[in-house]
């Protein structure tokens, strides 16, 4: 008969095996006066040590410990208390902190081009929006649009148009009656 | 309102102090066994209630609560002994400070208890830290072997291992005591 190592006995004492070993090993000592005298022995020596071990603070030397360790306790959960931990700091999600960047770009992005497109159509001639400043048989025309202003003269009188640069319209007559001189002077706007 | 403040810190520290009292020497007792001197026991047990008690939600359930205390303290025992990488057995009466008994003490009682740890350091002396290890939280704190393998981080097979030759070697001392 194969008898089971010291090694298997140990581990079958406490029921340590696996499984199916824990059974062989059983189906082994329970037909061997041997090998259960072996494990009875690894009972008792586990029991020993459990109870041994167990007394290890003899019960003379407790009361200080005890008290000791108690008052450090205290002292240590005063302190803890005294220096208040840091809140954690709040996790945001990954999509909050990329829209946090993108939307403040996105809408700096359109204010942009928005701006662009604006000054470009206020850049743009349009010349039904401009002031026409002209010399008729009339008079002098300021004209805008649709809409025409006119300074009329008698058309009697010869009339001497001059024009500047700065965009102003001079007419000039003298009445044949009275001598008298006017002088009209347009700016355009 | 003042006094309902006052109640309810008096209510948290009984609560407190109960939780202390009820604890203190199963968790000491399991530390001093892993570390090996009161010293170091000393100050990783008042660690580990005052870890403990820092998080006091997790003390609701008084079972969870226990398992959950004795795993900080082998975590904590463990994690020393990796620190510093030693592991001095000293009676509890050998500490630098010698604790003084009290007035009722039994001299006899004395004897007995300081020879059967002596008796226990010995025995434990021969065994590598592993090993020790695996027994006291098999044998004596009555761990699982799944989660003593867990706590010293190693495989099921290699902890069976530990703990079938820590009880070989330790079976042998006190053979050899007996004879």
């Amino acid at each position: 008969m194969k008898h089971p190592g010291e090694e298997i006995l140990a581990l079958y004492a406490a029921a340590d095996l696996p499984l199916w070993r824990q059974w062989t090993t059983g189906w082994h000592v329970r037909r061997c006066e041997r090998c259960r005298a072996e494990v009875t022995e690894f009972r008792r020596t586990r029991a020993l040590l459990e109870e041994t071990a167990g007394q290890i603070v003899p019960e003379w030397d407790w009361p200080r410990l005890a008290a000791e360790m108690q008052a450090n306790i205290r002292v240590g959960l005063a302190a803890g208390q005294c220096v208040e931990p840091r809140l954690p700091e709040r996790r945001s999600w990954p999509l909050v902190r990329v829209a946090a960047v993108a939307v403040p770009l996105v809408v700096l992005t359109l204010a942009g081009f928005w701006l662009q497109l604006h000054r470009l159509r206020t850049a743009a001639p349009s010349w039904e929006q401009d002031v026409l400043l002209e010399a008729t048989g009339g008079g002098i025309e300021l004209r805008q649009g649709d809409r025409v202003l006119i300074l009329q003269h008698p058309e009697a009188e010869r009339v001497t148009y001059s024009g500047s640069a700065q965009g102003s319209l001079r007419a000039h007559w003298v009445d044949a009656e009275t001598g008298q001189v006017t002088i009209q002077n347009v700016y355009a706007p | 309102m003042g006094d309902t403040a006052g109640h309810l810190i008096q209510e948290d520290l009984d609560r407190q102090g109960r939780f202390i009292r009820e604890n203190l020497r199963r968790i000491f007792g399991m530390i001093y066994r892993i570390v090996g001197n009161a010293d170091d026991a000393q100050d990783l047990t008042q660690e580990v209630f005052i870890k403990a008690l820092q998080r006091e939600g997790q003390l609701r359930d008084i079972d969870k609560a226990n398992r959950w205390l004795s795993r900080i303290a082998t975590n904590a025992a463990i994690d020393f002994l990796r620190r510093h990488g030693r592991y001095s057995f000293a009676p509890v009466e050998d500490t630098p400070e010698p604790l003084t008994a009290p007035p009722t003490e039994d001299p006899e009682q004395r004897l007995l208890a300081s020879e059967r740890q002596a008796y226990l350091a010995d025995g434990l002396r021969l065994l590598t830290e592993r090993e020790r290890l695996a027994l006291l939280l098999r044998d004596v704190e009555g761990l699982p072997a799944e989660e003593v393998a867990r706590r010293l981080g190693c495989s099921k097979a290699t902890v069976r291992s530990h703990i079938a030759n820590a009880r070989v070697k330790f079976r042998r001392y006190v053979e050899r005591r007996k004879a």
